[in-house]
């Protein structure tokens, strides 16, 4: 059951994450490398966020 | 420096977006495909590993378990293969079982998949093919390369270190998705765990008499070419060994299985039931370090100029030529090695007799390659066709 709750606990913060990194990456108002940097720390957590990797 | 525009954003984003789909469809559909499998004149039934743990009902690690009983009552046995799911030879032995043999005395009972969930998962990060396709009469049957390891998006997170249930030997916190280290396993474990304490329930619950769990190693790997048998399979393992180098030309060694190194299966079965468990190690060039690009010839040849080299200065632990080490040859040494301890086991046990017929062997699979022995499932009976 524990390792159940961590699991989804471990959905949780990656769907967190996607929402902190898209907020900034559309807040950013001053560097292009930054919103690049934002698009590609995404890569991760959308891939284990639609279960693909 | 320039500032990013709304429109730079948006072209970011879709550049990101075709990313994320040329990467990510290849794996889900790794994911999602399915192996059809037809099934031959020998299996009476399929269950499924959940009938022997409920927990793993509905979960990306229950697994069919196909049963090939014989008219006649006599010993039985399991065979497990894809345990690390990156040694593929073992499933396609299983498969070349299922679609093929004919019981007459005792049961087979046939995992081909066993740690499925690692059957689902991918090596990218070192080149490794996501499929690969053996050479059939009637064409090209596409099989997919797993990993040694179950899936995270199955089983999370990973410990920091994997304490063993229930030696508590502390080991690699990988290996708590290793279907090879969480033997015997525990009912509300973790899923790997639930696979192994499954098994086990089928092993004691059946009364099977012998485990074969099939494997692959690299040939720079002492333990490689071999039988890894416990003190009380031994005997068998030796017999089956030296028969199979005098009657068909090849080298299997015997290993002894160690026992202070917990969660192998040659291990803890032998501790924890009455069967007798063996471990078939085939060599798999393909799996060592250094060789070229791992690609799917690699695989199916095992002919490698860098292990050439090696060879040449001793370096390996096995004989090794330009011939390679064959996809056919390694499945031809499962078969006919798991064919032999069977035959061992049925002369000591007359009561508990294993005749299986039909099955190909080492020189066989030499002379007409693994894909021979797999059924068009187009031109079989809808019924027998199992997607897997």
């Amino acid at each position: 059951m524990m390792p159940k709750i961590i699991m989804i606990l471990y959905y949780g913060i990656c769907l967190l994450f996607v929402f902190i990194t898209v907020r900034n990456l559309i807040q950013e108002k001053n560097s292009r490398n930054n919103v690049i940097l934002y698009l590609v720390t995404l890569i991760p957590f959308i891939l284990r966020l639609l279960r693909i990797k | 420096m320039k500032k990013p525009t709304a429109g730079f954003k948006i072209i970011a984003s879709l550049i990101l977006a075709f990313i994320l789909i040329a990467g990510g469809q290849p794996l889900l559909n790794h994911r999602n495909f399915k192996v059809e499998i037809v099934c031959g004149p020998g299996v009476t039934e399929i269950k499924k590993l959940s009938d022997f743990c409920q927990s793993l009902k509905g979960t990306e690690a229950d697994t069919p378990v196909f049963i090939l009983e014989g008219q006649q009552p006599g010993g039985q046995v399991l065979i497990m293969a894809n345990t690390h799911a990156n040694e593929p030879e073992g499933m396609i032995s299983t498969l070349i079982i299922i679609e093929n043999a004919v019981v007459e005395k005792g049961t087979l009972y046939i995992i081909p998949f066993f740690n499925r969930s690692a059957r689902l998962n991918t090596r990218p990060g070192e080149g490794y093919p996501l499929y690969f396709s053996i050479t059939t009469p009637w064409g090209m049957k596409k099989f997919p390369m797993g990993n040694r390891d179950a899936s995270p998006l199955d089983q999370w997170p990973d410990p920091d270190v994997y304490i063993h249930y229930p030696e508590k030997q502390m080991l690699s916190y990988l290996d708590i998705r290793n279907t090879n280290r969480t033997w015997p396993g525990r009912k509300n474990g973790l899923p790997m765990e639930q696979v192994t304490w499954a098994a086990m329930e089928l092993l004691k619950h059946k009364k099977v008499d012998l485990a074969i769990d099939l494997h692959g190693a690299e040939t720079m790997y002492p333990v490689t070419n071999c039988i890894v048998a416990p003190e009380k399979a031994m005997r068998i393992a030796t017999l089956a060994s030296l028969t199979v180098k005098s009657m068909e030309g090849f080298e299997n060694h015997v290993e002894p299985s160690p026992s202070s190194f917990r969660g192998l299966s040659h291990r803890e079965i032998g501790d924890y039931s009455d069967t007798l468990p063996f471990l078939l190690e085939a060599p798999i060039p393909f799996l060592d370090q250094p060789t070229g690009p791992k690609t799917e010839k690699l695989l199916l040849d095992g002919r490698d100029d860098f292990l050439l080299n090696l060879a040449k200065k001793k370096k390996l632990f096995v004989p090794y030529d330009e011939s390679g080490w064959s996809f056919d040859r390694r499945v031809g040494q499962h078969l006919s090695v798991s064919l032999e301890i069977l035959r061992q086991y049925s002369k000591k046990n007359a009561d508990k007799e294993i005749v299986v017929k039909n099955v190909p062997r080492h020189a066989d699979l030499l002379k007409n390659g693994a894909g021979y022995f797999f059924k068009d499932p187009s031109e079989a009976e809808e019924n027998k066709v199992i997607k897997l």
